[in-house]
């Protein structure tokens, strides 16, 4: 079999492959063109305010990207990725203040930090399958926020205050203006997509997906179950960090609550949730619509932001899992797919 | 090719096969007939390593592959195509086609069978862009056993493909089988369906309680008094 299959060429196979790569190669055009665009915001967009919430809505643009890597494509759904953010955060506002290593450095080292902990978390949750697993995340993670808010070390209760240094980008420290901010949240979030966009055309991906949808069948066919986990986790937890770590410098100020909070957890998760989990731009989609809206609703409704946002996320997501259960990035493929239903 | 000796399997301690011993040369259909609940797929999913055996071994290529993890096994040129085809019913019949090729690295090697496969099975062309979950019974069953193909295997293990598939479809199975076993495949079978298995089989084991009760070529298990009254009906 071996060699009369060697032998055979696949022109088919040839054109086929030529279409999806098209198609990629579309895919890439289109994020281009959306960076560019972005990239041109802070021209317009001189209002403070404003310029927070698109901040803050690439931030969790990039976060749920990265858990869409283990959560989307992998199956594994996590209710506990703010164990990761807060050691971005606290890993990279400690090693500054204590050691001196400057914060380029320091999220680096604790990203790397964050992906070594999901494969020694992994090693013992991946054992556990479907709802066991996410149950297991959040518990752990309570577990970290009330490590974190006991340890003197890292500022108990209190939280750490990063000190004020002139505005820099070695230090990654703007006082007077949040466009520095912008562009770098910007590049992270670039570089989250690009990242599920590669492995979206990698064998990898199409291992993990294989193991979400069935992990034994996806064994038979020679698919190492557990590597494929682990891999997905701690590329998802490096971006997480990566997240908390700018999240810090952005606000230069953290405590236990705002970095290991299961409010973290649940804000990555939902945009991939609402947007459409294991596709490409459902985090993103979600990301855009959910974000602004929950920052308005919170100023403006909420006051001393007594959970108005939570209040519209909940609304959010009933209506989404009402009406396109697929995510809102199904709204995208209606006309593709009347289409594709004529014979 | 392929030597089981000994071979016991038990879910908590209910014993499903026990002390089964057979063997296959290189390029032989052997059919493995028996009633439900014989341990026919608790055979096969031992050799695939998808189930751990208690004692005996399994010898493939002549090294030991048992307690081996399956995708070990899939690499060492074993493909299952387990009972109710196990598709990715999400992924388009060109995914679940690639997802069986992974284990090469390079794109000539993963292709490669495909043109094979559209002969065996021309409509998997033509349904290609479509969702697996969309294909009918018999076309998912071919798509299981294109998928096991994409990983070139030197021995493919087949679990009931024709159950709930039109007779058509069935017949066009069974010829792919044939077929696929000219270009030297060993194949194992589990097939309810013992007068056409044993059409295409060269030797036969029949299990009844987890036990090989008789074993033979397929022409004396086909003559055999015993299989002619209880499985044949003559």
């Amino acid at each position: 079999m071996d060699r009369a299959l060697q032998a055979s060429r696949s022109s088919f196979a040839e054109r086929h492959i030529a279409e999806a790569s098209a198609r990629r190669r579309r895919q890439l055009v289109a994020v281009a063109l959306f960076a560019l665009v972005a990239a041109c915001l802070p021209l317009f967009v001189t209002d403070v305010y404003t310029l927070n919430v698109v901040i803050l809505t690439l931030m969790y643009l990039a976060l749920s990207t990265g858990w869409n890597i283990l959560g989307g494509y992998c199956g594994q759904i996590s209710l506990g990725h703010a164990i990761y953010f807060g050691i971005g955060a606290y890993g990279t506002v400690l090693l500054y203040m204590m050691a001196g290593v400057v914060p380029w450095i320091g999220l680096l080292v604790s990203a790397a930090l964050a992906a070594g902990l999901a494969l020694a978390l992994g090693y013992f949750c991946f054992r556990l399958a479907g709802h066991y697993y996410t149950i297991a995340t959040i518990v752990i993670a309570e577990a970290a926020l009330l490590l974190v808010l006991n340890w003197d070390w890292t500022g108990a209760a209190l939280g750490l205050q990063l000190p004020f240094g002139p505005d820099s980008w070695a230090t990654l420290q703007f006082g007077r203006t949040k466009v520095p901010y912008f562009y770098f949240v910007l590049a992270l979030s670039l570089l989250a997509w690009l990242t599920a966009w590669i492995i979206e055309g990698a064998r990898w991906g199409y291992w993990w997906r294989a193991v979400k949808d069935d992990a034994e069948a996806a064994g038979s066919l020679g698919v190492n179950i557990f590597y494929s986990k682990m891999g997905a986790s701690a590329i998802s937890a490096f971006f997480t960090a990566v997240g908390g770590a700018f999240y810090a410098l952005f606000t230069s100020y953290i405590d236990p609550n705002s970095v290991f909070g299961f409010r973290i957890s649940l804000l990555i998760a939902l945009p991939a949730v609402l947007g459409g989990i294991g596709t490409l731009w459902g985090p993103a989609i979600g990301a855009v619509l959910l974000i602004p809206l929950g920052e308005v609703t919170r100023s403006y409704i909420g006051g001393s932001g007594s959970g108005a946002d939570l209040v519209t996320y909940g609304a959010l997501v009933v209506m989404v899992s009402l009406l396109r259960p697929e995510g809102l990035v199904s709204l995208l493929h209606l006309r593709k797919r009347t289409r594709g239903a004529r014979p | 090719m392929l030597e089981v000796s000994g071979l016991t399997t038990a879910y908590q301690g209910m014993v499903a096969i026990s002390d089964v011993s057979f063997s296959v040369k290189q390029g032989e259909i052997l059919t493995i007939a028996g009633a439900n609940g014989a341990g026919k797929s608790t055979l096969l999913k031992t050799i695939a390593g998808m189930e751990r055996s208690q004692s005996g071994t399994i010898s493939f290529e002549g090294a030991r592959i048992n307690g081996r993890t399956a995708h070990e096994i899939t690499a060492r040129g074993i493909a299952f195509v387990p009972e109710n085809r196990r598709l990715f019913p999400r992924l388009t019949v060109q995914d679940n086609l690639s997802l069986g090729s992974f284990l090469f690295r390079n794109r000539p090697d993963r292709d490669a069978p495909l043109d094979i496969i559209f002969e065996l099975f021309p409509i998997l062309k033509a349904r290609l862009n479509q969702l697996a979950v969309t294909l009918s019974g018999g076309e998912q069953q071919m798509l299981a056993i294109g998928r096991a193909l994409m990983a070139r295997p030197r021995l493919l293990m087949l679990d009931e493909p024709s159950q709930g598939i039109m007779p058509k479809l069935v017949a066009q199975i069974f010829e792919a089988i044939k077929i696929i076993r000219r270009s030297d495949v060993t194949i194992l079978l589990v097939e309810q369906h013992l007068v056409k298995s044993l059409e295409i089989a060269d030797s036969t084991i029949v299990l009844q309680t987890g036990r090989v009760v008789l074993r033979g070529s397929a022409a004396e298990i086909r003559n055999h008094p015993d299989i002619q009254s209880a499985y044949l009906g003559v």
